[in-house]
């Protein structure tokens, strides 16, 4: 027996097609893919949203933020914000929450509508406000997040895109977690969503004092005390620009003729 | 932001020194399978001669590889959405052929005129990950017997 020992064809193991092509078109593949998800995710969001039960809704957000006593030193200011919030939303017949108002230990200015009712408000917003109707304005917002269900929007697709990547094996997938920090810091709503509440805040404003006197003051002096908002382009942040805001604002009370002037109440 | 540039300047980079490494190794193999092509390699149990055999041994060559990062996050996309995974075939190309030749090598260097009975194994080494779920890289064993004729007369 001769053996005749010749070299192997050394391409037939190997890709013909060059690598970077190939890896191009696999993440244009799972870009897709993604972008698809994404808007299924936000559709089906959107549906839930209207669909959910209230008392669901209610039992939901009692898991994620126990019920929690004010300490002491704030109790007289929780007891007077409450009222605050429970007289604003008496401009809103149909409300099927009994809204809770919580202070957060935390300075920088701001507030959230949370699932089950929960208005989550910042020291910083309460010392930095220099009249009620300011806060009160920003307080009205909040009611009208809860009136577009934007608060529950938040969760669902905070929740659901944590699900999806949790069983894609991507991301911790710890959704107690969402509780905590993640959701609220992921708590952005879209423009329209944010024009819509301030139109609604600016309603509740003029039912409770008869005036809209302090509608988007807030808006102003964060855009004036703000190096983050007032460098950064409109079109990239997800809040509409404060100056603009507070422009619309004053645009849309002259049209229903609410008046911009009026008593100021002394903050809380 | 910031996230995604570090990522694709880690995806560009270590697929450029991936790149580099796997061409200049493919370069070294080939050369090194020419200058090797007279010792007659064979997966056969037998030795295709009649002549009597002076001395045999068994000779092995191994070879273990690892995936660099352009390669990882490739099979990661992959294993979404299924398919080859064309960047490891060269890989483990390479490494079968290392081996073989490692094997081939030192049959030569011990004087050896044949290598029969070759056989090839791969086995995954332990987890890299804390996690134990990524694999630190596998080795290709190869192995055979080595024969040495006795001179004819």
């Amino acid at each position: 027996m001769e053996a005749k020992p010749r070299l192997p064809d050394d391409r037939v193991n190997l890709p013909s097609s060059h690598p970077l092509a190939d890896a191009g078109q696999l993440i244009a593949f799972v870009v897709a893919l993604g972008l698809l998800l994404f808007a299924a995710v936000a559709y089906s969001v959107e549906l839930v949203v209207w669909l959910l039960p209230h008392d669901t809704e209610v039992r939901l957000a009692h898991e994620l933020w126990p019920a929690e006593e004010p300490t002491a030193d704030d109790a007289e200011r929780h007891e007077k914000l409450q009222a605050l919030v429970e007289a604003l939303a008496s401009g809103w017949p149909d409300n099927p929450y009994r809204l809770q108002v919580r202070i957060a230990r935390e300075e920088q200015p701001n507030a959230f509508a949370l699932p089950g009712g929960l208005v989550l408000v910042t020291e910083g917003l309460l010392d930095s406000a220099e009249s009620e109707n300011e806060l009160a304005f920003v307080l009205g917002h909040e009611i009208g997040h809860f009136r577009g269900r934007d608060h529950l929007r938040g969760l669902g697709q905070g929740l659901l895109f944590q699900l999806v990547l949790a069983s894609i094996g991507v991301g911790g997938g710890d959704i107690r977690l969402l509780g905590d920090t993640g959701l609220i810091a992921g708590l952005s709503f879209s423009r329209d969503q944010e024009r819509a509440a301030d139109r609604f805040g600016l309603e509740l404003l003029q039912h409770h004092y008869g005036h809209a006197a302090g509608a988007g003051i807030f808006f102003e002096r964060v855009a004036s005390s703000d190096p983050v908002h007032t460098s950064m382009p409109t079109f990239i942040s997800t809040h509409p620009d404060p100056r603009e805001r507070a422009a619309e604002i004053r645009k849309l009370a002259a049209q229903r003729g609410y008046r911009l002037q009026g008593r100021l109440r002394p903050p809380l | 932001m910031v996230d995604l540039i570090v990522l694709l300047v880690l995806l560009l980079v270590t697929y450029g020194t991936g790149r580099w490494f796997e061409q200049r190794h493919f370069e070294s193999i080939r050369q090194r399978e020419a200058q090797l092509l007279p010792l007659l390699t064979s997966t056969l149990s037998t030795i295709p001669s009649s002549a009597p055999v002076e001395r045999s041994e068994m000779v092995c060559g191994s070879v273990v590889v690892s995936l660099d990062y352009f390669k990882r996050f490739i099979a990661g996309l992959r294993g979404i959405i299924g398919g080859r995974i064309k960047p490891y075939e060269p890989l483990l190309d390479r490494a079968r052929r290392e081996a073989m030749l490692r094997m081939r090598e030192r049959a030569r260097a011990e004087g050896f005129d044949m290598v029969v009975n070759v056989r090839l194994e791969t086995s995954r080494l332990a987890s890299a990950a804390a996690d134990g779920k990524r694999t630190a890289g596998v080795e290709i064993l190869a192995f055979g017997t080595a024969v040495k004729l006795a001179a004819a007369g």
